[in-house]
């Protein structure tokens, strides 16, 4: 088994190969690797020539309806890489011996004992946008197109579920006075994306909401946060060109997270016991009132309250970030976590015992799943739920 | 009937240009495969593997009407998919078979034989070295054997730093085509 490090070790050196800045050496070396996986005689089919033209034909067409329409089923873009997969397999797990368990798992339970006539379906692409004038827009599947022009920018909703920033094309530089706010929320069951002026891409969680300029202008861009958000941050260079602008993200947590370009995930839910901010790619400061910290790709810092220490700890930044892919992810996640997040994206009230007896939850489950098939994974494992009305009762 | 016609890349990519859908039929048809087997072969995962390269005939159309400057479309469309599954790499998104080469190529180069693989691949530079015309054989040898930078190698030879690079890459290039990807990671360790 590889160790991270080691991983570690073959990504930053890709890394390096990707923004051009590796040694010649290194740059061969990354291309050898990637030549490594050719066999010497590369004729070797991989299927059999039926199969082959089948699955040529299969991807030719999925081609042709994704080319003559843009994608308009998929919550996030990266879901569509995941729908073929079958639900993945929930697990309970007692105190962290998750791979006993997976060595037995047990047969699903054939009928669903939960007590319900309606199924509470999942949540969707849906948010609220506020302009800066205090006018509000209610986003959903509805119609897309241009929903205002406002400070010298332009905002499109896409037909995907995304609002798009861009500088009106009269934009005159060096206008007085400060650029216009706007505010997108998603309620309980509602996630959205945002694509910001400067090319920065947001995916905003359920139950969240950001709150951002419509131009950045200045010395720094500045964006505020509550709840859960991803950002692939744009690198850009401050209004006088000579440096680039930091992007600095705020939440009400007194955590900020400042940044040059990278892609990252940060969690704040005030009904969780720490903010996390999670490193994909690039590098972050996290700081609170009195402690900083620097992350490279794969830690977290917890922030677990505005004056203490801030941890970093090693994670795997796929697991924490499956949401923007359309994901739940467990990972020796206890009932109380599980509940909050069934909660925010199916929009229930959860009701369960408040001493549990330590049971842990792993595995990943698509967010698509509407709440009764979602319950079954969940049921096959010794526990049961019944809904009511817009309770999710745990059952003792 | 009428015979079929074969039409060449370039060609097609001059229609695919002008929106011609039945030469992106042609073009997807023609390289489809092979881009899954490439991408296959690193991921070892059908489904990512479909996807990526999905993704990569998707830009093809969205760029399509670009797609007319593009001169070697095979080279293109495998530095496409190069490109994208090192960039499921970097985002950590390819699976752990990917990494599985590097294993074995760091337990060759940090174990206890490393040393006298070094002295193995002075060997192999050297003899590499001597096929090399003078100029480059020269920055090729200041850069391994005294592992100056090309910077110092310019000044040292007093040509510019630009024309040192090239030489260079150009001598690396032939370099990695003799020998193991585990040697070039040594040569990068060193370096």
């Amino acid at each position: 088994m590889l160790s991270p490090k080691k991983r570690r070790k073959l990504i930053r050196l890709i890394e390096k190969y990707q923004k051009g800045i590796a040694t010649p050496e290194e740059v061969s070396f990354v291309e050898a690797y990637y030549k490594y996986f050719d066999p010497e005689n590369a004729s070797l089919p991989l299927l059999p020539s039926p199969e082959k033209q089948e699955q040529e034909n299969r991807l030719f067409k999925d081609m042709q309806a994704r080319i003559r329409q843009p994608p308009e089923e998929p919550p996030v873009v990266r879901l569509r890489k995941y729908t073929r997969v079958a639900a993945a397999v929930l697990l309970l797990i007692a105190g962290g011996a998750a791979l006993r368990y997976m060595n037995k798992k047990k047969p699903p339970v054939a009928t669903l004992p939960v007590a319900v006539k309606n199924d509470i379906a999942p949540g969707g692409n849906k948010a609220v946008l506020t302009l800066g004038n205090g006018s509000v827009v209610v986003l959903d599947s509805a119609s897309s197109g241009l929903l205002a022009e406002q400070g010298g920018a332009t905002v499109t909703k896409t037909g995907d579920g995304r609002l798009v920033y861009q500088k009106a094309v009269s934009d005159g530089t060096g206008v007085g006075g400060e650029p216009a706010y706007n505010t997108l929320s998603t309620p309980k069951g509602g996630q959205y994306r945002l694509q910001l002026p400067d090319g920065t891409k947001v995916w905003l969680n359920s139950a969240s909401s950001i709150h951002y300029p419509v131009a950045f202008t200045g010395n720094r861009r500045q964006v505020d946060i509550t709840g859960e958000a991803y950002f692939e941050v744009a690198q850009i260079l401050s209004s006088d060109g000579r440096k680039k602008m930091p992007f600095v993200v705020r939440t009400d947590r007194h955590t900020e997270v400042e940044v040059l370009g990278t892609h990252f995930n940060i969690m704040a839910y005030t009904d969780e016991s720490a903010v996390r901010t999670t490193l994909a790619e690039g590098s972050v400061k996290v700081t609170n009132l009195h402690h900083q910290v620097l992350l490279t790709p794969g830690q977290q810092a917890v922030l677990e309250a505005s004056l203490s220490p801030i941890k970093v700890k090693e994670v795997d930044a796929d697991k924490e970030t499956a949401w923007i892919s359309g994901f739940f992810q467990f990972d020796h996640t206890d009932l109380p976590t599980l509940m909050r997040q069934l909660q925010r994206w199916y929009d229930v009230e959860p009701v369960y015992p408040v001493k549990d007896n330590g049971r842990k939850f792993g595995g990943r489950i698509s967010r698509s799943l509407p709440l009764l098939e979602m319950l079954r994974l969940l049921e096959s494992n010794d526990i049961h739920f019944k809904i009511d009305g817009k309770k999710l009762i745990v059952q003792q | 009937m009428s015979a079929e016609v074969v039409y060449t890349d370039k060609a097609l990519l001059e229609r695919l240009s002008r929106g011609d859908n039945n030469a992106y039929e042609t073009i997807y048809r023609r390289y489809v495969y092979s881009l899954y087997v490439a991408a296959y072969r690193r991921l070892n995962d059908r489904q990512q593997a479909e996807d990526l390269v999905q993704d990569v005939f998707f830009r093809v159309w969205n760029k399509r009407e670009e797609m007319a400057q593009v001169d070697n479309l095979s080279a293109y469309l495998h530095t496409a998919v190069r490109y994208e599954v090192l960039k499921l790499v970097t985002r950590r998104k390819a699976p752990l078979y990917f990494f599985e080469p590097f294993e074995s190529m760091l337990m060759e180069s940090d174990g206890p034989d490393s040393r006298l693989m070094a002295k193995e691949l002075l060997g192999l530079v050297y003899k590499y070295a001597d096929t090399l015309p003078e100029k480059r054989k020269q920055v090729f040898l200041l850069h391994i054997t005294n592992r100056l930078s090309t910077r110092e190698i310019a000044e040292t030879l007093g040509i510019s730093q630009k024309t040192v690079q090239n030489q260079l890459g150009t001598a690396l290039n032939g370099f990695r085509s003799h020998v193991s990807p585990a040697i070039m990671l040594i040569l990068a360790s060193w370096m």
